[in-house]
């Protein structure tokens, strides 16, 4: 075995997610599991049909009744493709009696109404536990947990609900003129095809059911035994367990050849080494086939004569703790006149709530005209008094932009003259063209809206711009002062030009 | 094996780009959930209509309203207000969107309105098969609503590992082997003594108490060091 | 760094943050006023811690512990919670509405498949006396002419009706007829079969039952009692049959969409269109128990009525909210 293949996750959860695991692992391998259930079901329906034609119903009832017995292979095949290794056809028919036979008869006798079957299963298939030993191991695994009873009944109710659906599917879809005068009349011996039909579906839902209810109890088990005996660590420890005894060692080796001089014996050890991955690939095995050595087998001895194991037991039950004072006022009151009263009253009652929900809506009629518009005009773009960190007002700019663009880039400072022409590009566009740019808006966003409301000239200087500012801001990546007088010039052309006429 | 080991749980990243894990309930816990609710409302059902027939007519107006409401909005109302349904709760269950958040009203309604599909033909037929077939076990309810079904998470707390002398790992191990280390410490003290004691001695090949203390310590040397 | 260690340093955030979340679990009115506001920063370095704790394979405790306590600030966080009386209003005034006239192509073809049976088997039954035996039982005809004949005094139209026979009925319409509504909705995901045939069906035996009354010469006691309510439970079934049809067209025409997926879209728009129907379907139950079977209403009275809630459904469903679709 080898861990990595191990193809459904087992780790530490609840009951219920065990069982929840077994479904996503039925789905995974539906049609083989469905195909194998049929290999066993299949001769034994033909076998029940041939003896028992006489009354279907008979037919169903075996069928149903043999149902531990189509349900072994399943498991059988599961619990190695599990592992990563898928039977032949001829491995399986090769083990048949050994997957089949045990406990066979006890499943379809006394014990073919217990609750945890499909739990239960692997305990004498996987582990081959007979007599006290694998009661004592049923009771550890099966207490403390409802889930494996309840995967059965709502199991079996599943069958129902399918048998019965895919009937009543047919019957509708059927014309009425083709129904049988009385399909209901299922005992009359001249008319059983009724029976027949719902034999059949009932078989069809069995068949589909039985994987997910085979995979949810191996699921269930094996999810019971990382709750049990942390089987989950069990696994990587095993994996983990020759590197460990080999180093471990090979540690003692060189003790021993430091303190005797032994050459030999080193030998011995580093071929004792070697036995530990034999052995842990056994016990692997183990875990997939159930075949325990001594060691094991005395080991779960050991953890099943803990107290901790299958002592401790809650039982809740309900108990007779006779009756309660009975009610004195056992005359059923007839319907009075006040009844009529209430009636009259709570109608009025009506009326006037469903006035005040009228009056309460056209109150919020009101109240949306009044806010609705409000928020889409005035909340959607205030007017934003810095952008980028940058002041965006009228009143922070200079009366003549250009004359102090040109000083700024007398003085050298380019950085400072490409700041002020675009911030009294954008102070521009929002005052004087009533461009909404909000407060959130970044440099490219702006770029967009330009390039949306205004003209095509205008929309590539302010790229233009935008470029060089960017560049300059972030990229400091200066402007020669011969680009800032072209962009100055433009600038005039848009802005300035606009505000003289 | 290329694919990722078989699991109920289902994963979707969080604005936050962490991965967070639902796990999911199939349908066995579901139709048992079911079973409970069910019984709740014919009992309101049933205990209202011994109160009320009384009250004659009115008394039938007011039971059909009931009804109604416990028809329809009964798992509507639970699922939005609480997260559940009284039976989902018993069951552990609780009922969220698609990304992790708690079930709002109109994703609630949907799968509660179609619930009337999912019955089709009789008893959650329909339904049964779209669970049984879904990746995430979902009913066509929860397929149109984008909702899921998981267990809720109870708040579970780490256990400290208990106190060992460290003790340096002799080989170099896996993450995830790390992480058995780590759980071993952990969970040891909700397994029985003998079963600690086998599983050391898996991994060590020592006996005992021996076997156990050195796990311990490499699961210490591993959680903090010398 | 050594889970321990780990552990030492980051304890202090998870428990400030799982403080924060019981905080934030209670109702409102029994929150202490903790600081709330660092809800967002804790749950982001809990994440973040989640996501180290997972790739450094800490233990499986730890890390069940983190996902938990992710997962809880995760739908603290992004819980959507309104105030439902305002939501309940934007429902009424815009979001049914305009859904619906986001979707008028349907609707009108959903109004066309009630209706046209309906007129058709109206007009049938009215020219021949026997047709609506076609359709309906003998036994079902009979109550339904008893129901109505002018020379009894039962159910719908006596004069002094008792206000309890009134409040069975209401119970009795909201249990039926909003059941209706929602089936004609929700088999709607048979690719639309099931709407159509609820739709036809209906419109069937509306007209069959409208026609035949009339030829029998009902006319005083079948059409002041129908006409108050028709105008929201006629309107209401055409919307159901819209939203079925909105769940069909997702699954037969999801364009680029997977069908799941357009189901998903689809289903969360139908079901804004259901749930004003079903408000719909609760005046015309209203209406129904209490103002159409008042027998001391002169008809004309009733008839203007009639008009007026006519007339104001058609104004509500193709004006309100009309412009604020997008709000």
């Amino acid at each position: 075995m080898q861990l990595e293949q191990m193809a459904a996750n087992v780790r530490y959860r609840t009951s219920w997610e065990g069982v929840d695991l077994g479904f996503v692992i039925a789905r995974q391998w539906f049609m083989p599991l469905w195909g194998l259930w049929w290999l066993t079901a299949l001769p034994i329906t033909l076998l029940a049909v041939l003896l028992l034609h006489r009354s279907p119903l008979l037919v169903g009832l075996a069928l149903w009744w043999c149902k531990p017995l189509y349900e072994p292979m399943l498991l059988f095949w599961l619990s190695r493709r599990l592992f990563g290794e898928t039977l032949s056809w001829r491995e399986l028919a090769g083990q048949w009696r050994t997957v089949l036979l045990p406990r066979l008869l006890a499943n379809l006798s006394l014990w073919r109404l217990g609750g945890n079957r499909s739990l239960f299963l692997p305990v004498s298939q996987l582990e081959r536990l007979h007599g006290a030993q694998r009661r004592k191991r049923i009771k550890v695994l099966g207490g403390g947990q409802s889930a494996g009873i309840w995967l059965t009944l709502v199991g079996a109710n599943f069958e129902m609900i399918f048998g019965l659906g895919l009937l009543l599917l047919l019957l509708y879809l059927l014309p009425s003129q083709l129904l049988p005068e009385h399909p209901w009349l299922i005992s009359g011996g001249d008319r059983p095809l009724l029976i027949w039909l719902a034999n059949g579906f009932w078989l069809l839902a069995m068949s589909v059911i039985a994987p997910f209810y085979v995979a949810g109890g191996f699921a269930l088990y094996l999810t019971r035994r990382s709750q049990l005996e942390a089987w989950d660590l069990e696994l990587p420890f095993r994996h983990m367990a020759p590197r460990f005894r080999a180093a471990r060692a090979a540690a003692l080796v060189c003790c021993a050849l430091l303190f005797m001089g032994l050459v030999p014996c080193g030998g011995a050890r580093a071929a004792e080494s070697g036995t530990p991955t034999v052995q842990a690939a056994r016990s692997a095995a183990d875990v997939t086939t159930g075949i325990g050595t001594e060691q094991v087998r005395s080991a779960i001895k050991q953890v099943l004569a803990d107290p901790a194991f299958g002592k401790e037991k809650t039982e809740h039950y309900w108990k007779y703790i006779g009756a309660k004072r009975k009610p004195d006022e056992k005359k059923r009151l007839e319907p009075f006149a006040w009844i009529a009263a209430v009636a009259e009253v709570l109608k009025y009652l009506l009326w006037v709530a469903a006035a005040f929900a009228l009056g309460w809506l056209l109150m919020y009629v009101a109240q949306l005209r009044a806010w609705l518009p409000r928020r889409r005009t005035t909340r959607a773009a205030p007017i934003a008094t810095t952008l980028f960190g940058l002041p965006i007002t009228p009143e922070s700019l200079p009366d003549d932009v250009v004359g102090a663009i040109h000083a700024l880039v007398e003085a050298g400072q380019l950085r400072a003259a490409l700041s002020l022409l675009y911030r009294a590009t954008l102070v521009r566009l929002m005052h004087d063209y009533h461009l909404r740019i909000p407060e959130s808006a970044t440099e490219g966003e702006c770029q967009r809206l330009v390039r949306s409301q205004r003209s095509e000239p205008e929309s590539a200087f302010f790229s233009q711009l935008t470029q060089a500012w960017t560049r300059c801001a972030y990229g400091h990546v200066m402007p020669t002062p011969a680009n800032i007088a072209l962009l100055t010039d433009s600038w005039r052309r848009y802005y300035e030009g606009g505000r003289d006429d | 094996m290329l694919n990722a080991p078989l699991d109920t749980v289902y994963t979707f990243e969080t604005p936050e780009g962490v991965d967070l894990g639902l796990r999911i309930a199939g349908p066995v816990p579901r139709a048992l959930a079911w079973a409970i609710d069910a019984a709740i409302r014919y009992a309101v059902v049933f205990a209202l209509s011994l109160a009320i027939f009384s009250l004659a007519k009115l008394g039938f107006g007011i039971f059909l309203v009931v009804l109604f409401l416990l028809e329809w909005l009964y798992p509507v109302f639970f699922e939005v207000t609480r997260g559940a349904t009284p039976g989902k709760k018993a069951l552990g269950l609780v009922v969220l969107h698609d990304n992790g958040t708690p079930v709002g009203w109109t994703a609630s309604l949907i799968r509660n309105l179609l619930r009337v599909v999912d019955f089709f033909p009789v008893l959650y037929a329909t339904g049964l098969a779209s669970v049984l077939i879904n990746r995430q076990f979902k009913r066509l309810g929860d397929l149109a609503a984008g909702t899921l079904v998981v267990y809720a998470d109870q708040g579970r707390t780490s256990v400290a590992p208990q106190a060992a002398e460290a003790l340096p790992l002799p080989v170099a191990v896996s993450v995830d082997e790390q992480r058995a280390l780590l759980d071993f410490a952990e969970r040891s003290s909700a397994l029985a003594p003998a079963r600690v004691a086998e599983l050391a001695q898996i991994l060590t090949g020592e006996n005992g108490a021996q076997a156990v203390h050195m796990v311990h310590g490499y699961a210490c040397w591993l959680a903090r060091g010398r | 760094m050594k889970q321990q260690q780990f552990i030492e340093h980051h304890r202090s955030v998870w428990e400030a943050l799982r403080q924060t979340l019981d905080e934030l679990e209670k109702p409102p009115r029994r929150r202490d006023g903790s600081d709330l506001e660092r809800l967002p920063e804790l749950y982001r370095r809990v994440c973040a811690d989640l996501a180290l704790a997972k790739e450094r394979r800490y233990s499986s405790g730890l890390v069940d512990e983190l996902h938990d306590l992710a997962m809880r600030g995760h739908s603290v966080l992004y819980r959507r919670k309104s105030l439902w009386w305002w939501r309940v209003a934007i429902f009424i005034w815009v979001v049914f509405p305009s859904t619906l006239r986001k979707n008028a192509r349907l609707f009108w073809l959903a109004t066309a498949l009630f209706y046209l049976p309906a007129l058709a088997l109206g007009g049938l039954c009215y020219h021949n006396n026997d047709f609506i035996y076609t359709v309906m039982s003998p036994h079902q005809v009979a109550q339904m002419e008893y129901m109505y004949d002018p020379g009894n005094s039962k159910l719908g139209r006596s004069e002094a009706r008792e206000s309890s026979t009134d409040f069975e009925m209401f119970g009795y319409y909201i249990w039926n007829n909003i059941g209706i509504g929602f089936r004609t909705f929700a088999s709607g995901i048979f690719f639309g079969i099931g709407t159509l045939l609820a739709l036809l069906f209906n419109g069937v035996t509306i007209g069959a039952v409208a026609g035949h009354l009339t030829e029998l010469g009902f006319v005083g006691t079948f059409w002041p009692f129908v006409a108050g309510h028709s105008a929201f439970e006629l309107t209401a079934i055409c919307i159901s049959g819209t939203a079925g049809l909105m769940l069909a067209r997702a699954l037969l025409v999801p364009g680029r969409r997977t069908r799941g997926e357009a189901l998903r879209v689809e289903a969360a728009a139908a079901v804004q269109l259901i749930m004003g129907a079903a408000l719909l379907l609760l005046v015309a139950a209203f209406i129904e128990a209490f103002w159409s079977a008042d027998g001391a209403v002169r008809p004309v009275l009733k008839f203007a009525v009639a008009a007026l809630l006519w007339l104001s459904v058609v104004l509500y469903l193709s004006l309100a909210g009309r412009g604020r679709d997008a709000a």
